[in-house]
């Protein structure tokens, strides 16, 4: 089973929440918390840097299993960013939160960083994929 | 969120997820909170479950502000599911965490004496 929606207010996705909470319990028991963060914070980083300024833009998102893996996809139709240079900044996560310790941004990339087993950009930025293991 | 003032302490109690929604809300309240605070503050997310990385940055200067201006914040309620995402960002590198607010005040008691 996959969910999939497209959103263009934060109150749509706090609807959908109830669902995807159960669907991440049924599914994912053990790596929901991580999985739902990390969903958010993809969301979260969608609303605030991709479509805040743009008109008539949305976000679409999915949950799917496939493989013991989960797939979280978050994609948007506003403006990109250079993820290879942001990537490149963040390095280890691990480093990252010791060197940037007081800042007051940042943290959002590097955050589902440490919580997916991999993440991907692509799309010039606008789509995000992370990917859980369930083993 | 709502202050709560008592003898040595400050809290500012959060009862609401920190969202997109909030965010520009709680650092407006944060930095009200640490200009208008005595010496020694907490920050109580007991009945918070979530908040995202704008929240943490709002906390972390905060830290940073209170030091520099000769005040601690330290953070109450740090619990699952949150407490896992405190980890992660090392949090506990340069301001105290506590489970319980009971704990933070004990934190703060104990320094007093």
């Amino acid at each position: 089973m996959t969910l999939a929606y497209t959103i263009a207010r934060y109150e749509e996705l706090e609807e959908k929440l109830p669902i995807i909470e159960e669907y991440l319990q049924r599914n994912a028991w053990g790596n929901h918390v991580k999985i739902m963060y990390s969903l958010l914070e993809a969301v979260n980083n969608a609303f605030e840097h991709g479509i805040h300024s743009v008109k008539k833009a949305s976000i679409t998102f999915s949950i799917r299993i496939k493989d013991k893996k989960l797939y979280v996809e978050v994609m948007h139709n506003g403006i990109g960013f250079n993820y290879e240079q942001k990537l490149e900044l963040i390095g280890n996560p691990d480093v990252f939160f010791e060197t940037y310790q007081t800042s007051i941004r940042g943290r959002g990339i590097a955050i589902m960083q440490k919580l997916a087993d991999n993440l991907v950009y692509t799309e010039d930025g606008k789509k995000l994929t992370l990917i859980f293991s369930l083993e | 969120m709502k202050v709560i003032k008592k003898a040595l302490i400050d809290i500012l109690a959060i009862n609401e997820e920190i969202t997109i929604k909030n965010n520009e809300q709680f650092r407006i309240t944060m930095g009200k909170f640490l200009n208008e605070s005595e010496s020694n503050l907490i920050l109580d997310l007991s009945h918070v479950s979530y908040l995202n990385s704008s929240g943490l940055g709002v906390i972390a200067d905060g830290a940073m502000k209170a030091r520099k201006n000769g005040k601690e914040l330290v953070v109450a309620g740090i619990t699952p599911p949150i407490d896992e995402i405190f980890e992660i960002v090392k949090f506990n590198t340069f301001m105290e965490l506590f489970p319980s607010l009971d704990q933070a005040e004990n934190y703060f008691e104990q320094k007093a004496q």
